[in-house]
């Protein structure tokens, strides 16, 4: 038997990785509710992956910020590229869920959602097919999408929303803080998470004494708490040298101290 | 003090599920901001729903599933509680940018869908991705929220089209139904009011109609035998593709009745 010390403070230490043990079969459980969750005609079309570690979390932080460049005209794309970056490093590790058929297996229901009345005709030639099959492979880079190689089968699109809606829904239900982004989906897309779908929902997990993911601030990125901490570090050092004080050979004397004399 | 009876009073409560059904809609995480409309039909107000997708039904196995099952519980009494709920994806008002749709901007997306809005065979289109992903977690914490409280639900795309088409959740393009009730266990996945829906000869005819990659022997001249049965090369089928207008003719038949019924609720409705 062994005593198991679980602390949220200070990051990745031996008691944190303990707690983060926690979100991590909480990921698990929601990859399980998105494997559950239900689909058009029952079909398999999701894979989910899970980032877990520093480095890994990092890594996708700096991709999500990579994105906030794409949009430079619109207003709100990089606030939020920038305050979903700072949520993917304070998480306790990320769960990836993605569609596998969306990109190149339409649902063939022809119902209209992607296109109205052209129906699925529209992916089947906006993409190479053949043999009534689609290849999203060939043609990809003259389509040359910013971000997610589309049409996509919208069908599947909405059912990746009940994947993600019961994942999140778990997640709720154990009481543990997660929210989708489809930023985060994107740059774990890109960095080879969830390899076969084409769109990628991204959910960070925390099980912090406060979620890291929602009551943030405007500028975030200047506001996080990693800024604070580290403005915190610096004035606090400098702070402390401005008295030299030899603590072993006096010290200084309290007011009352002086009255006396 | 009164003493209940468990199965009416259990079934009368459905509308309490349904409407915190419709809390978790609104509830569930949204990614597009998306603004989710929600209707819930009781008692008669259901009856055209069943009635449209029975007729439906006649060339579609799936939709005649959920029209009986809706039928049998209306005739019993415990009618089934649909909880419609949709959403208009047409405009996207994100400018993420993405390429989920197949446009590189969403203001290319968005002068796609204003010339080129029209219905497909269920829905309306074309539809922002992330609308209609917000849409399915919407649906998502509807069905679970429900789920949770131990009642029998089910998401259903046919009672959602049957909802849209006769005029429910106005201005929406896409509809779903979390189809409630009546009290009891799996009726919605057991599905035992299809009992002696079907016989053997029947269930096999469909199989060979529907996965004919089973059935299909030594690919030979490029029209390759059925083994539609275990002495199949001793009365030779083979599979080829047809026109079929007897089914044309059907489907048109089809759309006919259910415009017919759509009317008759339209006139009914302007009359109140």
């Amino acid at each position: 038997m062994s005593k198991i010390q679980i602390s949220d403070w200070p990051p990745y230490s031996p008691a944190d990785l303990a707690r983060r043990e926690g979100s991590l079969a909480a990921a698990k459980l929601m990859a399980a509710a998105a494997f559950t969750a239900p689909k058009g005609g029952g079909v398999d079309q999701i894979e989910c992956a899970i980032a877990y570690g520093q480095e890994e979390q990092e890594e996708i932080a700096r991709k999500v910020e990579d994105l906030a460049d794409l949009n430079p005209e619109t207003r709100l794309w990089k606030p939020i590229c920038r305050s979903e970056a700072i949520m993917v490093r304070e998480a306790d590790c990320i769960l990836f869920i993605g569609d596998y058929r969306a990109g190149d297996s339409p649902f063939d229901l022809n119902c209209g959602i992607c296109s109205g009345a052209v129906g699925c005709s529209r992916m089947y030639t906006e993409k190479s097919s053949k043999y009534g099959q689609i290849d999203a492979v060939e043609g990809k880079a003259k389509r040359a999408r910013a971000m997610i190689d589309g049409p996509l089968c919208a069908f599947w699109v909405g059912d990746l929303g009940y994947a993600v809606g019961s994942a999140a829904f778990i997640a709720r239900r154990l009481l543990v803080d997660s929210r989708p982004m489809m930023t985060v989906g994107v740059a774990g897309q890109k960095l080879g998470y969830c390899p076969n779908s084409e769109i990628v929902v991204g959910l960070p997990i925390a099980a912090l004494q406060k979620s890291p993911f929602w009551d943030i601030t405007p500028d975030y990125q200047y506001l996080s708490l990693s800024k604070a901490i580290s403005q915190l570090r610096k004035n606090y050092v400098t702070a402390r040298q401005v008295h030299w004080f030899a603590y072993r050979t006096w010290r200084p004397k309290e007011i009352a101290e002086k009255e006396e004399k | 003090m009164a003493v209940l009876d468990g199965i009416k009073a259990a079934n009368e409560n459905l509308l309490v599920a349904a409407k915190i059904g419709a809390a978790a809609a609104l509830n569930a995480p949204k990614l597009a901001n998306t603004q989710i409309k929600m209707e819930i039909l009781t008692d008669e107000e259901v009856a055209p729903l069943i009635e449209i997708l029975g007729i439906i039904g006649e060339t579609n196995a799936f939709v005649s599933g959920d029209a009986l099952v809706g039928k049998r519980a209306l005739e019993a009494g415990t009618p089934i509680i649909e909880l419609l709920i949709g959403v208009d994806g047409t405009t996207s008002d994100l400018a993420w940018n993405c390429g989920a749709c197949g446009f590189n901007t969403c203001a290319e997306f968005n002068r796609y869908s204003r010339e080129n809005r029209g219905a497909g065979a269920f829905f309306t289109g074309p539809n922002c991705c992330w609308k209609n992903f917000d849409f399915g977690m919407a649906q998502s914490w509807a069905a679970a929220a429900i789920a949770e409280m131990g009642v029998e639900c089910r998401c259903q795309a046919s009672y959602g089209f049957a909802g849209l088409v006769l005029g429910y959740l106005e201005g929406c393009t896409i509809a779903t139904a979390v189809s409630i009730g009546p009290a009891g266990e799996s009726i919605w996945y057991d599905r035992r009011d299809l009992t002696g829906s079907f016989t053997m000869k029947e269930h096999e005819q469909f199989m060979m109609n529907t996965l004919p990659q089973l059935y299909v022997a030594f690919c030979g001249g490029g029209f390759p035998l059925l083994k539609h049965r275990p002495d199949w090369a001793a009365e030779p089928l083979f599979w080829k593709a047809k026109e079929d207008p007897e089914f044309m003719a059907k489907q048109e038949d089809i759309r006919a009745r259910v415009t017919k019924v759509i009317e008759r609720e339209k006139a009914k409705k302007l009359k109140k």
